[in-house]
């Protein structure tokens, strides 16, 4: 009976199966035919995108729950193969953030299943809209001086012509940011920003807390003396320094945000080594 | 309600005592209808109608609204014959699974073989609000047509229509009060369907069409919120943009109920003040929403027009935790908030500061398949417990939780109502403790003893059955999804929860021993939903026989019908979908052949 239900359903190339679950908690033999396939029950983007199936179907079955010893480093189920619990976050953050370029902009959630998260079409539609990169023709009154002409004149072409795309593809670019040692991410609208100073503020009131006060000082993060230096990833995978190139060249190459820890060189190094001589 | 019920009290003790005479009753038919039309509430009128024989057709003469929770669990012509003057009705259709794309398509539920009824039996008919139908252009036309008195049109959740249906709403229904356009999957055709209206049309009052994707003609809704003077509830939808709006509301300051379009606009931000001294004049707003992609710049025009609102819906906007702060602050009356997650445990936090009348609270993921991204947390949730004391709805969806965290929750907010929990990992334990999820969900039915929907989420043993079975006794709904560990666990669920009406199961290791524990319940419920389990056709087929009143589904997926015809007989062929709901109406006559009733 289980061969037909497999055959019935490998045979139809053009309906995905649902890939369902095994429960953990279940001593029974499961009957549930393993299905190849992976439906996803979005019918917007994911279906259609090779590359994001590829590599979901690319991830060797996820550690179970039980192996992960807390759920604060969630990255080591949801991560490809090669990671290992690894002490240091940032090897296995380093495992996510290289690798292929994904057209999609989240990482695989190994265990999709129709219908969950039970969020409706109408939402997850609106969510996917929102992931998507935009193309960063964005620009604000500020730096219209220095903006190219002939962006201006394709920005307000577009205006005129088909104001909704343009309206779609510039309200929102959303990018991620990791900050060493704190394993939630977030993510912030870049175009919601028009210099790296507001950005970096705003980082700053995310990941070191809300300060109250509103400070006119220039933010820890891009300030020499900081703990942390802030990178991007930028179109071509280098991590590079925030802040050396002008606003809008960062908007249209930026991935992904990290904040690093600088690594710490202990005060007395050169005078131990010239002591042993 | 008191005065009308101090009435029917009197009129039963009449009645017991003239039990023994001929007289029926005390009052003549007429009185006791007048008096019966102001019983509103549907569960009185269930009552009143059991009283005795003529209060039964009192009852019926004097209806006006039908609540029929079930399509299938009763048939346009058994209403239509018992009651006879009805103006308004509401009518749900697929299970509630649909959303979440769990129903295969063509599933049934259509709404026209009951328009066809009404169209002799109603003519008057003026309200229709429809929840999961499926509802084709033809059936609007059909509608708009026949139908003279027709004034008020809800769909939710449907499916099978476009905007061309839309347009003969709009051109022939000449007394239109309401349209109400929310989630469906419809069809967007980009018609012009809004500029339909007719010119001299304006008796709108509720217009919503804020999850249509297409845009309309601005100077035709310019034209037509200008001539609505009773326009109270306007939602459009994304399209329209921030300087139209502004036109918009400069037109209709005296509405009550505003879905705004996009508000980010690049050539808007010159236009702040004027936005901000437009929205300042709307201070009678107690709703507001759309919201698309705001962010801090565009919220600030709107600090001015919240001091009254009473709902917040930010859950298309992407705000951060320390905009939502700024943004609370102007909202002192707010009592029911819907959120991204985006806005972090910090803009919960802020929740709990600026929010202490709220009663309903709704977080939605903006990251559902990436579990990096953590939007909020269980410090969020506690944090809003924690200044929120009314707060007695709430649908969290989260990476993280614990079970000290939920009892702590509901400890500072012991009312929850409605208490929808949706760990998005499944099977994820208490993340700090590795346990099961069992005790938070035993302290919320514990705790709440008014608690009368629950989904619960994360690693469930059959322990969490088992409380919700002991203690759950107001329970009416309750969604469970990959969780349990055998049939004890259902078994729990049908033996205890006395006023269950909807169970809903999807990817839970229950069987056919669990499916049958609950023959003699299902009556007394609405209905039982369970897929991707372990029942095969031949519990289904034994509780069908057992049980002939009621409708036992099982499905496949759309094309497989086949395969379900040709393995009818294997008792051990496994049932992956099945629906079981009460009916009057017997076995529907409209089944797809994917859908086998046994």
């Amino acid at each position: 009976m289980e061969d037909d239900t497999l055959n019935l359903l490998d045979g139809e190339s053009s309906l995905p199966a649902e890939k369902r679950l095994k429960p953990l908690a279940s001593e029974e033999s499961s009957s549930y035919p393993h299905e190849s396939k992976i439906q996803l029950g979005l019918s917007l983007c994911l279906c259609t995108d090779d590359v994001f199936i590829s590599k979901l179907e690319s991830l060797s079955s996820p550690a179970t729950v039980k192996d992960c010893p807390t759920m604060a480093e969630p990255s080591s189920t949801s991560s490809s193969s090669s990671s290992s619990s690894s002490s240091s976050s940032l090897t296995i953050k380093a495992n996510l953030f290289s690798g292929a370029k994904r057209t999609a902009d989240h990482s695989a959630f190994p265990r999709q299943v129709v219908g969950w998260p039970p969020v409706r079409n109408n939402r997850m539609n609106n969510l996917i809209n929102q992931a998507k990169p935009a193309f960063t023709q964005e620009f604000d009154s500020e730096d219209m001086r220095t903006t190219n002409m002939n962006d201006v004149v394709d920005a307000s072409n577009n205006t005129s012509v088909n104001p909704t795309v343009w309206n779609e593809q510039s309200r929102t670019l959303l990018v991620k940011v990791y900050m060493d040692g704190y394993p939630i991410g977030r993510k912030v609208n870049l175009n919601s920003h028009i210099c790296y100073d507001t950005l970096a503020g705003m980082l700053e009131d995310m990941f070191f807390g809300s300060r109250k006060s509103e400070t006119t000082t220039t933010s820890r993060l891009l300030a020499e003396s900081s703990e942390f230096v802030l990178t991007y990833e930028d179109k071509d995978g280098d991590y590079m320094k925030v802040g050396d190139i002008p606003w809008r060249m960062f908007t249209s190459s930026v991935k992904r945000l990290r904040i690093m820890r600088k690594p710490v060189v202990p005060n007395g190094f050169g005078e131990e080594y010239g002591c042993l001589e | 309600m008191d005065p009308k019920r101090k009435k029917l009290d009197c009129m039963k003790s009449l009645e017991s005592e003239s039990s023994d005479s001929t007289l029926s009753s005390p009052f003549p038919d007429e009185v006791l209808e007048r008096v019966l039309s102001l019983v509103k509430s549907n569960k009185d009128r269930s009552s009143v109608s059991l009283v005795c024989k003529d209060w039964y057709n009192a009852e019926r003469w004097s209806r006006t609204h039908v609540f029929i929770g079930n399509c299938y669990s009763v048939s346009p012509e058994i209403v239509v014959r018992r009651f006879p003057k009805i103006r308004s009705l509401t009518i749900k259709g697929k299970p509630r699974f649909s959303d979440f794309n769990l129903v295969p398509k063509n599933w049934g539920a259509e709404i026209h073989p009951w328009l066809v009824i009404f169209a002799s039996a109603y003519p008057f008919l003026e309200e229709l609000r429809l929840k999961r139908m499926t509802v084709t252009d033809e059936s609007l036309e059909f509608l708009a047509m026949n139908f003279p008195n027709f004034n008020s049109l809800s769909l939710f959740s449907c499916d099978g229509f476009s905007t061309e249906g839309l347009a003969s709403i709009a051109q022939h229904c000449k007394n239109l009060t309401e349209l109400d356009i929310q989630e469906n999957g419809m069809e967007d055709l980009k018609g012009s369907w809004l500029s339909c209206f007719p010119d001299n049309f304006s008796s709108l009052k509720l217009l919503n069409f804020a999850s249509l994707h297409s845009d309309v003609c601005f100077s035709d809704l310019e034209k037509l919120v200008g001539r609505c003077k009773s326009l109270k509830v306007l939602k459009v939808n994304s399209h329209v943009t921030l300087d139209q709006l502004k036109r918009l509301l400069d037109l209709a300051p005296q509405l009550t109920d505003l879905g705004t379009g996009s508000f980010w606009q690049e050539s808007a931000i010159h236009q702040l003040p004027e936005l901000e001294s437009t929205f300042g004049k709307s201070k009678n707003l107690l709703t507001l929403s759309g919201l698309w992609d705001a962010s801090s710049l565009f919220l600030k025009v709107l600090y001015h027009a919240c001091c009254n609102l009473t709902f917040l819906n930010l859950s298309y906007a992407a705000v951060r935790g320390v905009e939502l702060d700024k943004f609370l602050a102007h909202c002192p009356k707010l009592q029911r908030l819907w959120l991204l997650d985006s806005v972090g445990d910090v803009g919960l936090e802020a929740v709990g500061s600026h929010c202490p009348l709220l009663e309903e609270l709704r977080v939605f993921p903006t990251e559902p398949y990436d579990q990096d991204f953590h939007g909020v947390t269980e410090l969020g949730f506690i944090a809003v417990s924690r200044g929120c004391p009314k707060l007695h709805y709430v649908l969290y969806f989260c990476q993280r939780m614990t079970n000290a965290a939920v009892t702590t929750i509901v400890q500072n907010c012991p009312n929850f109502t409605h208490f929808r929990l949706c760990i998005m990992n499944p099977h994820q334990p208490d993340y700090i403790t590795n346990e099961p999820m069992d005790e938070a969900f035993g302290a919320v039915v514990k705790t709440c003893t008014k608690l009368q929907r629950l989904s619960v989420s994360g690693l469930l043993t059959d322990r969490t059955f088992e409380y919700i079975g002991k203690y759950a006794k107001n329970l009416e709904t309750l969604s469970v999804a990959f969780a349990g560990k055998s049939d004890w666990g259902m078994k729990c669920m049908l033996s205890g929860c006395p006023r269950l009406r909807k169970l809903e199961i999807r990817d839970c290791p229950f069987g056919n021993a669990a499916l049958l524990s609950g023959l003699d319940k299902y009556e007394s419920m609405r209905s039982l939903w369970m897929s991707a389990c372990n029942v095969t056709m031949k519990a289904c087929k034994l509780l069908a026989k057992e049980m002939p009143r009621l409708n036992v589904e099982v499905m496949k997926e759309e094309d497989e019908g086949d395969y379900l015809k040709r393995n009818e007989s294997d008792d051990d062929c496994q049932a992956d979908k099945v629906y079981v709901y009460r009916t009057v109406a017997g076995r529907r006559r409209d089944a797809p052949p994917f859908v086998l009733t046994l």
